[in-house]
C-alpha cells in the first residue's frame, strides 16, 4: 500500500515534470574488491570474488583475474587456492566447518588489493511440532478459505541475540520410467505472525516489504516461542499420481547479525531501487578493505510427507 | 558609651518626620476641613493646603492610628498630591499634570476592514515615546499627563494622529486608512525612532497585499511561498511548501493558526498550503532572537491570524482560478459589537478530470477543500472573545473494478440492478479550533486565555464491494495515524511604563499521538457490520511551558528583549525539562543605522518521523521517549540595518548567524523507513549539526516601483555517529546560495505588475557511485536486481543549481457593487527544468548495439506555466 501510494506521487509529479539527461561530473569509482562466503556446517564451501564497477557501467560486477583466497578456521590455514576467473563462485570441497568455528577469509587481486571477512558459524536451534490443522480462514477480502495451519515451537537460546529465518519447500517426487524424480519449489506463505512485524507503534497496513521469512527474538528472547504460519491447502494434499510423494520441507535457518543487517538493507534498498524518490540505502557489509559478506549458518529442518502409496 | 546612645536616641526621636511619626487620632469621619484641623492638632505638625486640592464633605480614615502621611494619603486618596516638610510645618498642594503618569490605552484596526493591525506603530511624537500594538490589535502606553500628540503608523497605511489632553486613563482607537498610493511591499516592520518595537523583536511581518499581488502558480496564492523568499529560508525542494529554515527540518518550524499548532501545513501533497489567502488578516515569521514567549520548535515560529471580519457592514469576496474557487464573507453578526468571517475555498481537478475519465475502467481523482471560520464579539471595551475554527482535507482516490450486479430488495423477489466499484484512497486533513478571552485587568495589564484543539489525520484506504447470494456485501481497511494536540494557556502584558514591558504566561499541552491504527470494516451478506481494529496505539505526552519576557530601553538608542522560556515534558518515560534563556539587543548606532543581536536556546519534545527529505502526509509525529531525547537548538545572529534614502524608503539588512542542534533525528542507513519489522525507534539515530551564514535584504518601500532582493549565504553540516563512518556531511537542505528577487510596479490605480525571480544553488543529493555482486541466495527468494548500489558518502554530490522567473499583471476596477481584479501570468517564463530528483536509467542515445547508463534529472513544472484568476470583492 505505501508503495502504491508513493507509486501515486510519482504519477501525480508526471502530470507537470519531465525529464533530461544531465552531466554531473562522478567520481570514477568501482574496481574494488568484492567477497561473498555463506558457510554451513557440513556444506560445499563457497566463496564469490569480484570487484565493483562505476554505476553508469551496464556491467553489474568485473571478473578478477589472478585472485588468491586463503581460508582460515579457528585461526589456521584451512584452504588457499587461486579464484577460478571464470566462475561466479569457487566451490571448495573437503573442507568441513562446525558451530562456533571462527572463520577469515583473506583474498587479494594481482594489484595487490587485499580484502578480508570474518564470521562465526552459529549454532542450530531446534524447533519442535506443536500442531499442523487444517483450519478456515474467513475474511471478505479473500472469501472463505482452508489453509494449513502449522505451529513450530522455537526454542530460543537465552543471553544471546538470535537472528533466524524460516523457508518452506514444497519437494514432489514422482517416479518416471522406474527413476525417482524430484522437484522442489518454494512455498510463499502468509508472514502474520508478530515475528515478522514488530508493531509496537506501526501499522500492519504499511508493512509490506517481504524480508522472506527473516526475524530476530525480539519479542522472545531466551523463551519457548510458538510461531504460526499458514500455508494454503493445496500443499497438504497427497499428490494425485501413484506413487508420488509431496514433502514439505521447513527449515530454520541460524543467522548471524551481520546476514540480517545484510539481507534486511538489501531488501529495502533494491525495494528503492525504482523508486528514485527515496534516498539509496547503504547495503551492510563486514568486508575489511571491501565489498560483501563473510557469514555463517547453521539448519534445523523437519517436513511433513504426504505419500500416495510409496 | 551611654551618652552615645543617649544623645543617639534624642536625634533619632527629633528626627521623626510627617512619614514616620505614628500617632492616634480620636476622629475618623468629616469633611476634610475637620479632619485635617483634628490631625494637626494630635500631630503637632502645622498643615497648610492648596484650595485646589479636592475638598470632599464626608471622609473616612481607613485607621485611627497612622502617620501623617498615611493620614493625608486617606483623605486626598482621589486626587494626587504632594507635600513638603519646613520643620514643623508641612505643605500640602495638588500635582501637576506633568507630574502625573496616566495610561493610554486602546486598539489599531483597519479603516476599511475593521480588522485590528498587529505590530502597528503607536508613539507621541511630543514626548518621544511609545509602544506597537500586539497580536491583538491592543497597545498601552503610559505617559505622564498634559497635551499628548499620538500618532499610529503601520507600514502601507495613512499614519493618523490624535491631539487631546492626558488627564486621565484613557481609551483611544486608531482606524487606520490603507494608503493606496504607496502599497505595501515591506516584509519588515517599519522603522520607529527611538521607540520600543513591540512585536517586532525577530519577527519579519510578511505583507498579505505582496502575497496576493505575487504570481502564483494556477494563480493560487500562498503564503508559504511568499515566506520561502525571505532570506535564510528554503524551501528544500521546488514546488513544495515546507519550510527549510537555516539548517533545520520541516518539523522544526511551529506553524500557529490563531495560536493553534497546525501539523500539516500542505494541499495536494505539499503544492500549496493549507492557508487561504482570503482568510489570512496577517502572517509573521521569527526565526531568531526569539521572545522568551515562543517555544516548543527549534527553528521558526509562523503566526498566522486569521481575519475577524469588519465592523460595519457585510462585505466579501469570489474567486475563481484554474485550480480551485473560494468564497469570502465578513461583517457584523447583529451589531458592531459581534463580527464574524468566513472563508470556503475547493478545487475542481475532480469533477474535470471526472469529465475526462467518462467511460473509463479506472478513474483517479483529487481534491481539496478548507473552511476558515471566526466570530468575535465585544463584551466590553476591556473584555472580547474569540471563537476560531479552521477545517481542511485532500483526499485522492481510485476507483476501479467497475460490475453491475442484479441485488434483492428486501423480502420480496424484487431484484435491483446495481452498479458497484472497488475504491483505493489515501487522504489528510486539520481540524482546529480556538477559543480565547482578551481581557484588560488594569489599563496597564493585559491578559489573554486561550483554549486549543488541533487535530491532524493521515489515511489509506481499501473499500471492495462483492455480491453473495443476491445481497452486496462490502469489506473495508483504512489505515489511520494522526495527532490531538489539546493546549490550555495565559499570557499577560504588562505595559509598565512606556519604556518597559514585561510578559509572563503559562501553557500546557496533552498531545496525543496515534502512529497507526488498522481499522476493518465489514458488511455481510446478514446485514451485520462488524468493525474491528488492529494495533490502535495511543501514544500520549503532557508538555508544560512558561515565561517571563522583558521588554526595555535601556537609553533612547538601546533595546533590550530578555527573557527565560522553561519547559518540562511528562511521556511514558523519564521526565525532560529545559530552561531556555533568549536575548535580543538592538543599538542605534546613527538615525540611519541599527545594529542588533541575539542569542537563544530552543527545545522541541515532538519530531516527525517522515521519508526524509520530503515533507509528505505520510509523515508520523512522535514525543521523545527514553531513547530519543529533546532536540535542542542554539543560535547567535548580529547584524546591522541601514535605512537610507530622502525618506528611508530603503532599507540594508545584513545578518549572520550561527546554530548548532543537538540530538536531531535521522534514519539508520541499513534499515531506513520502510523498514516494517523494527520499532521506530530502532530505524533512527541521534546526531548534531551546525549551521551558519549570512544574510542581505535589501527593500525598496515606497514609490511605484517597490519590492526587494534578497541573499542568503549557508553552510549547514550534520554528524550523526552511526551514518556516513560517523564522518560530518552536509545537510540534506545544505544550500549554498540562495537569492530572490521581488519587484512590484504600480503602472496606475488599476494596473499592477510583479515579477519574482529565485536562485538556488544546488541541494545535496546523495547519488550510488558503484555497482557490485548481489548474490543469488538458495534460500532467499530471487532479486529483481543482479547487483548491489554502493554509496560512498551521504549527500555526496549537488544537484544543478534552479532559478526561476515568474510574471504576473493585476488588472483591478471599481464596479457598482465592488471591485473587480483579473490576474494574468506566467510560472517559470523561461521555462528553465529545474531539478526535482536524480536517477540513473538506460541512456537513451545509446549507439545501436550498445547499452549505456546515464544520470537523468527529473523536472517540476519545466515549461512555462500562465495563469488566470478573478476575483471580486464586496
Amino acid at each position: 500500500m505505501i508503495k502504491n501510494w508513493h507509486i501515486l506521487i510519482l504519477l501525480a509529479l508526471a502530470f507537470f515534470s519531465c525529464e533530461k539527461e544531465i552531466e554531473i561530473e562522478m567520481e570514477e569509482r568501482g574496481g574494488r574488491l568484492v567477497l561473498y562466503s555463506f558457510i554451513a556446517p557440513d556444506s560445499i564451501l563457497q566463496v564469490h570474488l569480484s570487484k565493483s564497477v562505476s554505476h553508469l557501467s551496464v556491467d553489474d560486477f568485473e571478473r578478477v583475474y589472478n585472485g588468491n583466497i586463503t581460508v582460515y578456521r579457528n585461526d589456521r590455514i584451512v584452504d588457499d587456492f587461486i579464484f577460478p576467473f571464470d566462475e561466479s563462485w569457487a566451490n571448495r570441497y573437503g573442507v568441513n566447518f562446525s558451530s562456533g568455528d571462527s572463520i577469515l577469509i583473506e583474498a587479494f587481486d594481482g594489484s595487490g588489493q587485499s580484502v578480508s571477512g570474518k564470521t562465526i558459524i552459529p549454532d542450530t536451534v531446534p524447533f519442535l511440532w506443536a500442531d499442523t490443522a487444517t483450519v478456515v480462514r474467513s475474511d471478505n477480502k479473500d472469501g472463505e478459505r482452508k489453509v494449513l495451519n502449522c505451529k513450530l515451537t522455537i526454542s530460543d537460546p537465552a543471553v544471546i541475540k538470535n537472528y533466524y529465518q524460516l523457508i518452506i519447500f514444497e519437494q514432489i517426487c514422482r517416479m518416471e520410467e522406474g527413476v525417482v524424480k524430484c522437484e522442489q519449489k518454494r512455498v510463499v506463505y502468509d508472514k502474520t505472525d508478530p515475528v515478522f512485524f514488530v508493531q509496537s507503534k506501526e501499522g500492519s497496513l504499511i508493512g509490506e516489504i517481504d524480508f522472506d521469512g527473516c526475524f530476530s527474538d525480539t519479542l522472545f528472547n531466551g523463551e519457548n516461542y510458538n510461531l504460526e504460519v499458514d500455508l494454503p491447502l493445496e500443499y497438504a494434499t497427497v499428490p494425485d499420481q501413484n506413487g508420488a510423494s509431496r514433502k514439505i520441507y521447513f527449515l530454520l535457518l541460524s543467522h548471524t547479525r551481520g546476514f540480517y543487517d545484510y539481507y534486511r538493507s538489501r531488501v529495502v534498498a533494491e525495494y528503492g531501487y525504482d523508486l528514485p524518490i527515496i534516498d539509496p540505502i547503504r547495503i551492510y557489509n563486514n568486508i575489511d578493505g571491501g565489498l560483501g559478506l563473510v557469514t555463517g549458518y547453521n539448519v534445523t529442518s523437519d517436513s511433513l510427507i504426504f505419500d500416495n502409496g510409496i | 558609651m551611654v551618652v552615645v546612645l543617649w544623645a543617639m536616641t534624642i536625634v533619632l526621636c527629633t528626627a521623626q518626620t510627617a512619614e514616620t511619626k505614628v500617632f492616634s487620632v480620636d476622629k475618623t469621619k468629616g469633611s476634610s476641613v475637620e479632619l485635617i484641623e483634628h490631625i494637626q492638632e494630635k500631630s503637632g505638625f502645622i498643615i497648610s493646603y492648596s484650595s485646589r486640592l479636592c475638598l470632599k464633605e464626608n471622609i473616612s480614615l481607613s485607621s485611627s492610628r497612622n502617620t501623617l502621611a498615611g493620614f493625608l494619603q486617606d483623605i486626598f486618596q482621589d486626587c494626587p498630591f504632594d507635600f513638603v516638610e519646613r520643620k514643623n510645618k508641612v505643605i500640602v498642594r495638588p500635582l501637576k499634570l506633568s507630574e502625573q503618569s496616566f495610561t493610554i490605552l486602546g486598539y489599531v484596526s483597519d479603516a476599511r476592514s475593521g480588522e485590528r493591525l498587529i505590530g502597528a506603530n503607536v508613539f507621541s511624537r511630543n514626548r518621544y515615546e511609545g509602544t506597537a500594538t500586539n497580536y491583538y490589535g491592543f497597545f498601552s502606553l503610559t505617559l505622564q499627563g498634559g497635551s499628548v500628540d499620538l500618532y499610529s503608523s503601520y507600514v502601507g497605511y495613512n499614519a493618523e494622529n490624535k491631539h487631546f489632553d492626558l488627564t486621565s486613563d484613557t481609551v483611544v482607537y486608531f482606524s487606520l486608512k490603507p494608503n493606496i498610493e504607496l502599497p505595501e511591499v515591506s516584509v519588515l516592520g517599519s522603522r520607529m525612532p527611538n521607540m520600543l518595537r513591540g512585536g517586532s523583536f525577530g519577527a519579519a511581518r510578511v505583507s498579505m497585499d505582496r502575497i496576493v499581488d505575487a504570481p502564483a502558480l494556477f494563480g493560487e496564492s500562498d503564503l508559504m511561498r511568499g515566506i520561502q523568499m525571505l532570506p535564510g529560508i528554503q524551501s528544500g525542494s521546488e514546488g513544495f511548501t515546507g519550510l527549510f529554515v537555516r539548517g533545520g527540518g520541516p518539523d522544526q518550524n511551529m506553524v500557529l493558526l490563531d495560536d493553534v499548532p497546525v501539523y500539516n501545513v500542505g494541499h495536494l501533497l505539499g503544492f500549496f498550503s493549507i492557508f487561504n489567502t482570503d482568510a489570512v488578516n496577517q502572517v509573521s515569521v521569527t526565526k531568531d532572537g526569539f521572545p522568551a514567549r515562543y517555544g516548543g520548535r527549534l527553528s521558526s515560529v509562523v503566526d498566522v491570524r486569521m481575519k475577524e471580519g469588519g465592523k460595519d457592514q457585510v462585505g466579501g469576496s469570489v474567486s475563481l482560478g484554474l485550480l480551485s474557487s473560494g468564497i469570502s464573507l465578513d461583517g457584523p453578526v447583529f451589531n458592531e459589537k459581534t463580527t464574524f468571517a468566513l472563508s470556503f475555498r475547493r478545487t475542481y481537478v475532480d469533477a474535470l478530470a471526472a469529465l475526462y475519465q467518462l467511460g473509463a475502467d479506472d478513474k483517479t481523482n483529487y481534491y481539496f477543500f478548507d473552511l476558515n471560520g471566526k466570530i468575535s464579539h465585544e463584551i466590553s471595551e476591556r473584555s472580547k472573545i474569540y471563537l476560531s475554527s479552521y477545517w481542511g482535507r485532500d483526499k485522492l482516490y481510485t476507483l476501479y473494478n467497475y460490475r453491475d450486479f442484479d441485488v434483492r430488495v428486501g423480502d420480496n423477489q424484487v431484484t435491483d440492478n446495481v452498479s458497484i466499484n472497488d475504491e483505493s484512497n489515501a487522504g489528510w486533513g486539520n481540524f482546529t479550533g480556538a477559543l480565547r478571552w482578551n481581557y484588560v485587568v488594569t489599563p496597564r495589564l493585559f491578559s489573554n486565555v486561550t483554549a486549543t484543539y488541533s487535530n491532524y489525520r493521515f489515511f489509506i484506504g481499501l473499500k471492495q464491494s462483492d455480491e453473495t447470494q443476491g445481497q452486496l456485501n462490502s469489506y473495508e481497511q483504512r489505515y489511520l495515524s494522526g495527532i490531538q494536540d489539546f493546549t490550555l494557556k495565559v499570557d499577560f502584558e504588562n505595559y509598565y511604563r512606556s519604556n518597559y514591558t514585561l510578559r509572563f504566561g503559562a501553557s500546557g499541552v496533552v498531545h496525543r499521538f496515534n502512529p497507526g491504527v488498522d481499522l476493518v470494516k465489514e458488511s455481510g451478506v446478514s446485514g451485520t457490520t462488524e468493525e474491528t481494529s488492529v494495533s490502535d496505539v495511543l501514544v500520549s505526552g503532557q508538555e508544560y511551558r512558561g515565561y517571563l519576557e522583558n521588554e526595555f530601553s535601556v537609553s533612547n538608542r538601546f533595546f533590550v528583549n530578555a527573557g527565560i522560556h522553561s519547559a518540562l515534558f511528562l511521556g511514558e518515560g523519564e521526565p525532560y525539562w529545559s530552561l531556555e534563556p533568549r536575548l535580543s539587543l538592538r543599538y542605534e548606532l546613527t538615525n540611519s543605522t541599527d545594529i542588533k543581536g541575539t542569542v537563544s536556546r530552543m527545545s522541541q519534545f515532538v519530531h516527525m518521523v517522515g521519508t526524509a527529505g520530503y515533507s509528505l502526509p505520510t509523515d508520523l509525529w512522535l514525543p521523545v521517549s527514553e531513547r530519543i531525547k529533546p532536540m535542542h537548538s542554539d543560535q547567535a545572529t548580529l547584524g546591522v540595518d541601514f535605512h537610507l534614502g530622502k525618506k528611508r524608503g530603503y532599507i540594508l539588512s545584513l545578518e549572520t548567524y550561527a546554530k548548532s542542534y543537538k540530538n536531531i533525528l535521522a534514519y539508520k542507513e541499513s534499515t531506513g523507513f520502510f523498514d516494517y519489522s523494527t520499532t521506530w525507534e530502532d530505524k533512527l539515530t541521534t546526531g548534531s549539526g551546525e549551521s551558519y551564514g549570512g544574510e542581505l535584504l535589501f527593500q525598496k518601500n515606497k514609490g511605484d516601483l517597490t519590492g526587494w532582493i534578497g541573499y542568503t549565504y549557508a553552510r549547514t553540516t550534520v554528524h550523526f555517529p552511526e551514518l556516513n563512518d560517523g564522518k560530518s556531511y552536509p545537510a540534506r537542505f545544505d544550500r549554498r546560495h540562495d537569492a530572490s528577487l521581488f519587484m512590484n510596479y504600480r503602472f496606475n490605480s488599476r494596473v499592477t505588475g510583479s515579477l519574482t525571480w529565485m536562485f538556488g544553488s544546488g541541494n545535496p543529493v546523495t547519488l550510488p557511485e558503484e555497482k557490485y555482486y548481489a548474490p543469488g541466495l538458495d534460500w532467499a527468494k530471487p532479486s529483481d536486481f543482479g547487483y548491489s548500489e554502493g554509496v560512498g558518502s551521504l549527500n555526496n554530490y549537488r544537484m544543478p543549481s534552479f532559478h526561476r522567473l515568474d510574471l504576473g499583471v493585476n488588472f483591478t476596477k471599481k464596479k457598482k457593487r465592488g471591485e473587480r481584479t483579473w490576474s494574468f501570468g506566467v510560472i517559470n517564463a523561461y521555462g528553465r527544468q529545474n531539478p526535482f530528483l536524480l536517477y540513473f536509467s538506460e541512456s537513451e542515445n545509446n549507439p545501436e548495439g550498445s547499452a549505456m547508463r546515464q544520470l537523468k534529472q527529473l523536472s517540476l513544472f519545466p515549461f512555462p506555466i500562465p495563469y488566470v484568476r478573478y476575483s471580486f470583492k464586496f
